[in-house]
């Protein structure tokens, strides 16, 4: 009895949110999975037909496409890896007792709590070539000499929503790690003080060894999430100039709520998340899931 | 210490019970909650859902107007939701596919074919018929609005018409007496007012505010229509015009306005209606191409120093563009009858009146431009003179994508000079007409 | 020593957290100070930081003329609905997952992952349909259900990780004491794990605070949100400024408040006291 307990409890903890799962998005997705095998425009159901694996070969060749690949690269890598970085460093900061902690630690959490709408409205504004307030406290700062029009250039535009989006993701990181900051057992730090460690030791023998559980399954999360997001620069850019900001998900989005092609659409979703599976697969060789600690 | 915690660890464990339990009952009662719909039938009251997007959701015009009608036709009660404009589209494509749209909304011509594609827009015709309102729409509507199977699915309700807005005291401080008859004049006229007016070395006026981005293609068509023969996109034979040598040419025209004049902001690949509107209203420019509805903004800006004349013309005359939003019903409505009652009494004339009023639309009606309020305004004027060489778009199923994201895309690719003018049109013409 | 002190903390920590705050900040001044502006002070030819005659009209009428309170009462509900269920059903699983070894679990485990990769506007429609079937279309319902279809991956995949940060043999000793698995759990593990959790659940309630794509099309006017009713001020041919920034300015205030009564959670957490007691 108590054996066939243990075995079957991991099932029964984890059913609830098995079920949830199943009953809701178990059919959409093998819907969309079925719409990429089509021709689907869903405003023509009566020209609805099976082409096979069609989608999937016109993607590939679809010069859209690879540049939006090119750009989900660096809109990821870039994006993810500064709201990591600044987050950190964030994290590390807001940990350390001083006056107004709580209230600096809720204020950070601005960006992220800005809808996405808002966000992209008013970065555009704050970036405009004409009176824009960036361009405004550069010049004051003689960084630049002349406006630069940041979102109207296809060498700035991919650069200027890539910051957006490290400043929206910044409080996530710095959230999450704070959060991870509070397991580390303070016996491990008194530990490395009677050793003699140097607080730049601590962090690369103690704090970062301790935390990379948390970085590394938050990091994934947000990358996800980052590829994913849309509304950014739908708003700020429509992907342009040309499709120099247009990014996967981007396309995905345009494909399926403006041509109302839910065969690419779906076909283009799949290859992001085939995409997506495959980085995640060689990044969670590092993460030993089956371990139980 | 120890005991506080099992007791909070316990209270937020029963606290997520709860929440779990009370999620289930409440959501079996909002179930019922929106019975009473149906039930209100048994009464003889019709009730109706109409979805609108609003340029101003606080003008409480529209508001007011259900309501007068609400409180005059006691067998039709029609309850509006105001959605925002940029999902507009999106929601109400969705929801009328997924099976749960509204009875009635507002339309944009453009959108017909992924409707009646589905068929999911009622054809008007046998209503229109007996609509006294019929004859007094303005002369060619009701030929704009009839889809390609013959059938008229809309009912008109708003106009906007685009035309050429200046400011007065830059051009005399040009030295520009009149404003520009032809695109050349309009180029010479551009290059004057494109000036340093600060003395600080660096340009702060320009001629023109450019929209490279999304929504571009109406002030663009105008440039490059009034040089094709026949001004519209397809000829006789059914072939797009956008390739022909003077299509190509007129485009490189309006490309070199930020290639290589530099008489518009170079801003202008990502300028959509608000960054250009914003530039004309802080100065930045002295011309725009817009419509009525930013009129009442600019007199606020500038007072009398704003003022509106027609876009000017090519070889081959005028083409500007026209706005719509009309009024449709859907066929899932169980109550046709009291819809149209509705959309047809929005298109009266004295809701019409009160509405373009409000809003500064172009009337529909033939009877209200002759009204004193419309022939004295300067807007109104300039949009009426426009009347006569104003198109809408072709409307077809590519045209969608092609709006959205084809234009934008290869016009600023062409702007910034990675394909040729030629090559821009051939994919603007290829997007439009691929089967 | 005192002084090398003073100068370290400035260059190590007051500059960077300075630095670093008014980079996340300026943006939201900003929307303030444009909300505060009267509209003919908008467009400038050059940039103005403080209005000439500021003015509260703006919250005035966001007030008075739109369903504001009511949008935040609604993204409230929707939230911290989304982010009970979610926390509750994500806490066990993560549980299982972090503690357990059971056959298929790594398929589990991945196929939340791989739940959370796809792009929800593809979604849309057919869970539209599952809404429209089940009646709770247009209830608030429908977004904790949609919400909870991607907070729950999230969530057990970020509570494996901050279970599996703690020692088990902290839980093995309580057992060995005479304690339950389960009692083992609610008196060790979950108040050890209070700031992860605290974490996570502000990350669903956030999540759902600002979520629009669902947001949009399975609520009615009754039922909408704030990030959908902050839509509605963008006309097409007006932004109606004013009130997008005042509803912007607004839209936060709640979240950072709530964050700041829970935050003394997400640090001071329990951990200290426990490891040591």
């Amino acid at each position: 009895m108590k054996n066939f307990w243990s075995k079957s409890a991991p099932y029964l903890l984890i059913a609830p949110a098995i079920l949830l799962m199943l009953l809701i998005i178990a059919y959409p997705i093998a819907n969309s999975i079925r719409m990429s095998f089509l021709k689907y425009i869903l405003f023509k159901p009566k020209d609805v037909e099976f082409i096979g694996f069609a989608n999937y070969f016109n993607v590939l060749k679809d010069p859209v496409f690879r540049q939006s690949l090119v750009n989900t690269v660096l809109w990821i890598v870039g994006g993810v890896f500064f709201q990591f970085f600044f987050g950190l460093i964030l994290a590390l900061l807001l940990n350390r007792s001083f006056k107004g902690r709580g209230f600096i630690r809720s204020i950070i959490l601005i960006p992220w709590v800005t809808p996405g709408v808002l966000i992209g409205l008013m970065w555009k504004w704050m970036y405009d070539g004409n009176y824009g307030v960036i361009n405004d406290i550069f010049a004051r700062l003689h960084i630049i000499q002349n406006y630069i029009p940041w979102l109207a250039k296809s060498q700035t535009s991919l650069l200027a929503v890539i910051i957006t989006i490290i400043w929206q993701g910044i409080p996530f990181f710095a959230i999450m790690l704070l959060a991870g900051l509070q397991a580390i057992p303070e016996e491990l730090y008194e530990a490395g003080k009677v050793d003699g460690a140097t607080g730049w030791q601590t962090f690369w023998q103690i704090t970062l060894p301790m935390l990379k559980p948390t970085i590394l399954v938050s990091t994934l999360l947000r990358v996800i999430w980052v590829a994913n997001s849309v509304d950014v620069i739908y708003i700020m850019t429509g992907g342009g100039p040309g499709y120099s900001s247009l990014t996967l998900s981007v396309y995905t989005y345009m494909k399926a709520q403006k041509a109302m092609d839910f065969g690419y659409a779906s076909t283009l979703a799949i290859y992001l998340t085939l995409i997506l599976s495959i980085a995640a697969y060689f990044y969670l060789r590092n993460l030993n899931l089956k371990e139980v600690r | 210490m120890k005991k506080s915690l099992k007791i909070l660890s316990l209270t937020v464990l029963i606290f997520f019970v709860l929440a779990l339990l009370a999620g289930c009952g409440s959501s079996g009662n909002s179930g019922n909650s929106s019975e009473p719909a149906k039930q209100e039938n048994k009464n003889e009251v019709v009730n109706l859902k109409h979805w609108v997007w609003l340029d101003n959701p606080n003008d409480p015009t529209f508001s007011q107007l259900v309501k007068e009608f609400n409180d005059t036709h006691p067998n039709i009660h029609v309850d509006v939701e105001v959605i925002g404009w940029n999902d507009f589209h999106t929601k109400l494509l969705s929801s009328v596919t997924g099976g749960s749209g509204p009875d009635t909304s507002s339309f944009k011509l453009t959108w017909q074919p992924e409707f009646i594609g589905q068929d999911a827009l009622l054809p008007l015709d046998d209503y229109l018929n007996e609509w006294a309102g019929k004859q007094d729409v303005v002369d060619n509507l009701w030929d704009v609005m009839k889809y390609s199977d013959g059938k008229h699915y809309v009912m008109p309700w708003e106009l906007q018409v685009l035309y050429m807005y200046y400011r007065p005291s830059m051009f005399k401080a040009a030295g520009i007496t009149e404003v520009p008859k032809t695109w050349d004049e309009f180029l010479k006229d551009a290059q004057k007012l494109t000036k340093d007016t600060n003395g600080d070395g660096k340009i702060d006026q320009y001629g023109f505010a450019m929209r490279g981005a999304r929504g571009g293609h109406e002030p663009w068509a105008s440039f490059v229509l009034a040089s094709v023969p026949g001004n519209a996109f397809f000829d006789d034979n059914g072939n797009c015009t956008l390739t022909t040598p003077e299509a190509i040419k007129a485009n490189e025209f309006f490309l070199d306005l930020y290639r290589k004049y530099k008489v518009v902001p170079p801003t202008a690949p990502a300028d959509g209606f608000n960054e250009i509107i914003a530039n004309f209203k802080s100065g930045k420019a002295a011309m725009v191409v817009h419509h009525i509805k930013s009129s009442n903004g600019m007199i606020e800006q500038f007072g009398d120093d704003v003022g509106a004349f027609p876009v000017p013309a090519g070889p081959n005359g005028r083409w500007t563009s026209l706005g719509d939003t009309e009024n449709v019903i859907y066929k899932s409505t169980k109550h046709p009858k009291e819809a149209f009652a509705f959309i047809s009494w929005l298109s009266e004339k004295e809701q019409i009146l009160r509405w373009d009023k409000a809003t500064g639309n172009v009337p529909v009606l033939k009877s209200l431009q002759e009204e004193d309020y419309f022939k004295n305004n300067k807007f109104m004027q300039a949009s009426f003179e426009s009347m006569p060489f104003a198109h809408i778009y072709p409307i077809n199923e590519n045209m969608g994508e092609w709006i959205e994201s084809l234009w934008p895309a290869v016009t600023q690719q062409a702007l910034e000079g990675k394909i040729t003018s030629e090559e821009m049109m051939k994919k603007l013409a290829e997007g439009m007409t691929k089967k | 020593m005192k002084k090398s002190n003073t100068v370290h903390n400035m260059v190590f920590f007051y500059i960077p957290l300075a630095l670093l705050v008014a980079f996340a900040v300026f943006p939201y001044l900003w929307t303030f100070l444009t909300s505060i502006k009267p509209d003919n002070e908008l467009y400038t030819s050059t940039v103005r930081y403080f209005p000439q005659h500021p003015t509260l009209k703006n919250y005035v009428d966001l007030f008075q003329k739109s369903n504001f309170i009511k949008n935040m009462m609604n993204s409230f509900f929707v939230a911290s609905v989304t982010a009970a269920i979610s926390l509750f059903v994500s806490v066990l699983a993560a549980y299982a997952f972090a503690r357990f070894n059971f056959k298929g679990k790594i398929y589990f485990i991945v196929s939340f992952l791989l739940i959370n990769m796809f792009p929800a506007v593809l979604l849309l429609t057919p869970l539209f349909v599952i809404m429209r079937k089940t009646g709770l279309l247009y209830t608030p319902y429908s977004l904790v259900v949609a919400y909870s279809t991607f907070t729950i991956p999230f969530s057990v995949w970020l509570l494996t990780g901050y279970i599996r940060d703690l020692p088990v043999s902290l839980e093995e000793a309580a057992m060995v004491d005479g304690c339950s698995r389960i009692q083992a759990f609610l008196r060790i593990t979950l108040p050890l794990t209070a700031p992860g959790i605290v974490a996570t659940g502000i990350y669903i309630f956030i999540t759902a605070w600002n979520e629009f794509v669902f947001a949009l099309m399975f609520t009615n006017e009754a039922t909408r949100t704030l990030p959908v009713a902050l839509q509605t001020f963008i006309g097409q041919y007006d932004i109606q400024w004013g009130l997008l920034t005042a509803g912007g300015v607004i839209t936060t205030i709640p979240v950072v408040v709530l964050f700041m009564m829970v935050q003394r959670k997400l640090v001071e957490g329990l951990t200290a006291g426990a490891v040591k007691g």
